[in-house]
């Protein structure tokens, strides 16, 4: 490179320059056209590196002007798009190749890059949103020792809610006890009793008197708590309020910062302040003051309950074994991070952060994934290359805290980067994300591998906080498969129209090929197993680590798609002790 | 990117009140706009910062952007606007190089809009394919990138100076380029 060039790089990226050197660059600048055609063409370069590379930055701004969105949905096909797809069909090789194999392997991928960009596939073949989830916002995910009062209870909801049960606006008023609510969007609520609480929205409840802890993910930030003449915002946090009799209420920022504000008879903040961790802060709606304190009442605290772990037996393993799996990892026994392989000679999977087993050895364990750890997952040392003729599958067990956006098991290639091939996790409704339907499992397959496109399958029923489910999600020939429970749901992985002109034969270097045969025998690679995260990439984005809280066990992962009997027949052979 | 009338389809639900519907001009510009901003500004932090100003802007003043013009370049022309004001004040915080960083970007703005008229999401997000490509030590240098002192980090792995680092990264630019260029042929 030249060295003016250079020195004018280096300055523009922040290095130290002489004076009179960047007086000489600055000139240079001015004169020469090809000098700065030369250095626009680098700046160029790095602003479109740095954008592809980087995170999807989080709008907070731009949701509070224009309301939830859906940031990720697929972009409308182009001209430029349309042009590559029309000489794809018409000829595959690009001339510019010298060997076969990578003209076809790339002729797929741009092919697919076309079809999954282009096309609203995800769309088409995901649930639509039901009335069910337009009314419902809540589950009640676990109950402990509640009284309920029902002696004001409403004609609508007589009955006291259970334990699984879905809720929408309502109002529930506990004597005593603790109730976890985990919302659509991954907030959770611990409430204690005495108290009365209202569920107004998505995104705000109305203590009217008690205890509340709320726990709000990433994705859920600006969920708030509204009492009596006050109102708590959350700004990525997690907090504590007790809204007391006669106008004094108090909060503790437990994780993050919150805004907390005084309410005027209009219902707008007259008055706000925010709080940071550890703060304590007191909100008097009589006096009208807002302020620190050094001393509080006691808070709601979240459950210490850590659900049984799973206990299968021996007629489930050797069900599995049956399968003959590609790996089998049981979760029996864990060596420093590594968990062994039941399969002999096939690799082991290491913990990254506090991940251990729940349960005693004799009696079934579990992986443990604890909430609040953004940073843990367990990953499979070495690679594997799922075969995408005749399909693949995965299987496991697993429990989670709460209803949530969190990865179960995703293949990722290249190894260590967000870039996705398989991708299986819990769904829950947020501002930063896809806009997917909450509650649900959903299966992504993405080719060729990358941070965003592919095709989406959600399960037809929900999973349930603190209960354990088993999955499945395969490829299929040309299918893909999610079975949660033994509920079997398919959705093609290219549209009927694609399918036609992908079948055709067409020559390629003397043979007949279908493009559909190519892509099927090309499009897969060496993959990166990862358990209860998005990826190992470290950063925490929703992009990056989608972190699972709660248990998984029993996974096999197989080099062929399972039949339905044989998932039923796994499903059955397991006691029904959770 | 959007069609034309797709774009009037918008626009028209924006004037209606269905300001979701703006999401879908995000998802498409959103890629090529922080390209464009992070060609001139460093710090992450304040590329997204000024990209959501954009694209507030542009939602508040969608009624002013005229149908038949390319938005493309109303877009950037808000851009440009932000950023000479960020470009200023970081002058005023950072005396000397700041006043270099922004005279240089007064020199080269005509240009670079010019070189990034065409840029899509499509165009760029094929760089990530085209970065697998590169040789083991370019792919490094390239993914590290150069802002902060990231270079001066990789100079030090590599056992090389700052100017080599920059020197690398321009060999992979080079590869880069024609990559994306035979991706589009």
């Amino acid at each position: 490179m030249d060295a003016d060039l250079r020195d004018l790089l280096m300055g523009w990226q922040g290095e130290e320059l002489d004076r009179s050197r960047a007086d000489e660059l600055i000139i240079k600048l001015k004169q020469d056209k090809e000098f700065r055609t030369a250095f626009v063409a680098e700046i160029r370069m790095l602003g479109m590196l740095h954008a592809v590379q980087s995170a999807e930055p989080r709008w907070l701004l731009l949701e509070d002007e224009l309301g939830f969105g859906n940031i990720d949905q697929p972009m409308p096909m182009d001209e430029f798009q349309e042009q590559i797809r029309q000489k794809l069909l018409a000829d595959p090789v690009r001339p510019w190749f010298r060997r076969r194999w990578i003209a076809l392997a790339v002729a797929a991928t741009i092919l697919l890059i076309v079809l999954v960009f282009g096309l609203p596939i995800s769309k088409r073949q995901s649930q639509p949103d039901s009335p069910k989830h337009s009314a419902v916002f809540a589950i009640v995910a676990k109950l402990e020792k509640v009284e309920w009062d029902q002696t004001r209870s409403q004609p609508q909801s007589p009955k006291p809610p259970l334990e699984g049960e879905k809720l929408g606006v309502r109002t529930l008023r506990l004597l005593a006890g603790r109730a976890t609510l985990s919302l659509f969007n991954g907030v959770e609520l611990f409430v204690e009793g005495p108290a009365e609480i209202e569920l107004v929205t998505l995104d705000n409840v109305s203590l009217h008197r008690g205890k509340i802890r709320a726990r709000v993910p990433q994705g859920a930030e600006g969920f708030s708590v509204s009492g009596p003449g006050l109102l708590v915002v959350d700004l990525g946090t997690e907090f504590s309020l007790n809204v007391n009799p006669g106008g004094v209420s108090q909060g503790k920022v437990f994780a993050g910062k919150v805004a907390a504000a005084l309410l005027n008879a209009d219902g707008n903040p007259s008055r706000t302040r925010e709080f940071h961790q550890g703060q304590l802060f007191e909100i008097n709606t009589s006096n009208g003051q807002i302020d620190t304190i050094t001393e509080s009442e006691p808070f709601a605290t979240p459950p210490n309950f850590v659900p049984p772990p799973l206990n299968v037996g021996p007629s489930y393993v050797a069900e599995v074994f049956g399968s003959r799996p590609w790996s089998y990892w049981r979760f029996e026994s864990q060596k420093d991070s590594a968990i062994s392989n039941e399969i002999a000679g096939r690799p082991l999977l290491r913990a990254t952060g506090p991940i251990h087993l729940n349960g005693n050895a004799g009696t079934g364990r579990s992986a443990q994934f604890s909430a609040d750890q953004t940073g843990q997952f367990l990953a499979m040392d070495g690679l594997w290359q799922p075969p995408r003729t005749p399909g693949f599958a995965v299987e496991f067990w697993f429990q989670s805290n709460s209803v949530s956006h969190s990865s179960l098991l995703s293949l990722v290639a290249p190894k260590d980067t967000n870039h996705h091939y398989f991708l299986l996790e819990t769904t829950c409704r947020q501002r930063t994300a896809m806009r997917h339907p909450p509650d649900l499992i959903r299966l992504l397959y993405r080719w060729p591998t990358g941070r965003d496109g592919g095709v989406n399958l959600y399960s037809t029923n929900p999973y349930l906080p603190y209960r354990w489910h088993h999955l499945v999600g395969q490829l299929n020939k040309d299918q893909m498969e999610v079975i949660l429970d033994g509920e079997y749901l398919s959705g093609p992985i290219m549209t009927p129209l694609d399918n036609a002109k992908l079948s055709r034969d067409r020559r390629v270097d003397g043979e007949t090929l279908t493009l559909k045969s190519v892509i099927e025998t090309v499009s897969s690679k060496p993959c990166q197993l990862v358990l209860g995260r998005l990826s190992t990439v470290p950063q925490h984005t929703i992009g990056t680590s989608r972190p699972f809280a709660g248990q998984i066990d029993e996974v096999a992962i197989y080099e062929r798609p399972l039949t339905i009997e044989e998932i039923r027949r796994h499903i059955q052979a397991k006691p029904p002790a959770n | 990117m959007i069609s034309l009338s797709e774009l009037n389809s918008i626009i028209d639900q924006l004037v209606k009140g269905d300001s979701e519907a703006f999401w879908k001009i995000i998802a498409a510009y959103r890629l090529p706009l922080r390209s464009y901003i992070a060609s001139q500004v460093h710090h992450s932090q304040d590329i997204d910062d000024l990209a959501q100003e954009v694209f507030v802007a542009a939602f508040r003043g969608i009624k002013t952007f005229r149908r038949d013009d390319n938005f493309g370049a109303w877009l950037k022309g808000i851009a440009r606007n932000k950023l000479c004001n960020y470009l200023r004040s970081e002058a005023r915080r950072e005396k000397a190089m700041g006043q270099f960083s922004l005279e240089v970007s007064q020199l080269i703005s005509a240009e670079l809009d010019e070189a990034t008229a065409a840029d899509t999401a499509v165009t760029i997000e094929m760089l990530l394919h085209c970065i697998t490509l590169l040789p083991e030590k370019l792919r490094r240098v390239v993914r590290a990138g150069l802002a902060g002192k990231r270079a001066h980090a990789l100079a030090e792995e590599f056992a090389t100076s700052v100017g080599a680092i920059y020197n690398q990264h321009y060999r992979a630019n080079q590869l880069l380029r024609q990559c994306v260029e035979k991706g589009l042929d």
